[in-house]
């Protein structure tokens, strides 16, 4: 990993290219889950790759590569929803959330057990608010542990723990709701 | 899943995540790999950007050092126009009685030079002297 921010840091295409392959998918659906639209996860994952070249000398420096592409993510995110709010001032500013088939390969298929429990997720994820939907995306989906979820929501160790837990009682009780 | 020091032992929540982790996601489409490190390599042989930013405080500074040479230089610039306008800087008052007292007692002569040795000493308050000078010239 130390070999990879080095080759990061000095701008080495292979080297960007590994990174892509470790965490773009994981950091899209993450962008996916928070945006709610493919076609914006594609342009911050893109532009969260240049940031990352042009500010590939600080790279050499981190310490956990994967906690820290989606630092830059989550704020390039950021960046862009508050541009889409400022574009849309003044309309009810109605939260985008992502479809089923967006989110999960198992939606878009034939079998429709698989489908039925796909879409069944998505909506129970759409059923949280979103510093708990972030949550769960970031521990189930993109893999990150507590500390590295700290790391990347600015959020205390204890808190992200806590509200991941609370977000899983959420969807549980909504899951045996929904489906009895 | 990492094991982490804050997971839960709750069974139920390891049900609940074994049922969302039973969806696969879906990640990022082929096409735009290459996109994206095509971004990349234009950044990277892109040359650097230039950052105000680390101009900002020199610039500061050296305005601020401008700024007081400036007021310097109209100061005495200021003066020197006065002294061709005006003439010399006038004698003062005690200075010339001084000379006087010197010239009675003894000739014109030493009385002339008396006088320009304490115009030299005695000048008119000067706004730009440091106080302590002033002080010694009244």
């Amino acid at each position: 990993m130390e070999n990879l921010s080095q080759g990061l840091a000095q701008g080495d295409p292979a080297a960007f290219a590994a990174l892509y392959d470790a965490c773009a998918h994981r950091v899209h659906h993450y962008l996916v889950v928070r945006l709610g639209s493919r076609e914006d996860a594609d342009d911050v994952l893109q532009e969260t790759f240049v940031r990352l070249a042009r500010n590939r000398k600080r790279l050499g420096a981190v310490d956990n590569l994967a906690a820290y592409v989606f630092t830059v993510a989550r704020n390039e995110a950021a960046r862009l929803a508050r541009r889409s709010r400022s574009r849309r001032a003044g309309s009810a500013g109605q939260e985008n959330l992502p479809l089923a088939e967006e989110l999960f390969c198992e939606a878009g298929g034939d079998e429709v057990q698989a489908r039925e429990a796909a879409e069944s997720v998505a909506k129970a994820l759409a059923g949280l608010e979103t510093p708990l939907r972030e949550i769960v995306e970031l521990k189930v989906y993109a893999g990150l542990t507590f500390r590295e979820i700290a790391e990347v929501t600015g959020l205390p160790q204890g808190t992200a723990a806590t509200r991941y837990r609370a977000a899983l009682a959420k969807m549980r009780t909504w899951l045996v709701k929904e489906q009895p | 899943m990492r094991a982490d020091v804050n997971d839960s032992n709750d069974p139920q929540d390891e049900e609940m995540e074994r049922i969302l982790r039973q969806a696969t996601p879906r990640g990022a489409d082929a096409a735009l790999r290459p996109r994206v490190l095509a971004a990349v390599a234009r950044q990277v042989g892109a040359p650097a950007r230039f950052r105000w930013e680390r101009i900002y405080w020199p610039a500061v500074a050296a305005a601020i050092l401008l700024g007081v040479l400036l007021n310097y230089w109209v100061a005495v610039e200021g003066k020197e126009r006065l002294a061709q306008i005006m003439g010399p800087p006038a004698v003062s008052r005690r200075a010339a009685e001084l000379a006087a007292d010197i010239a009675a007692i003894t000739d014109e002569a030493t009385g002339r030079w008396a006088l320009e040795r304490l115009a030299s000493c005695y000048r008119p308050r000067d706004p730009f002297a440091p106080s302590g000078m002033r002080a010694q010239h009244q």
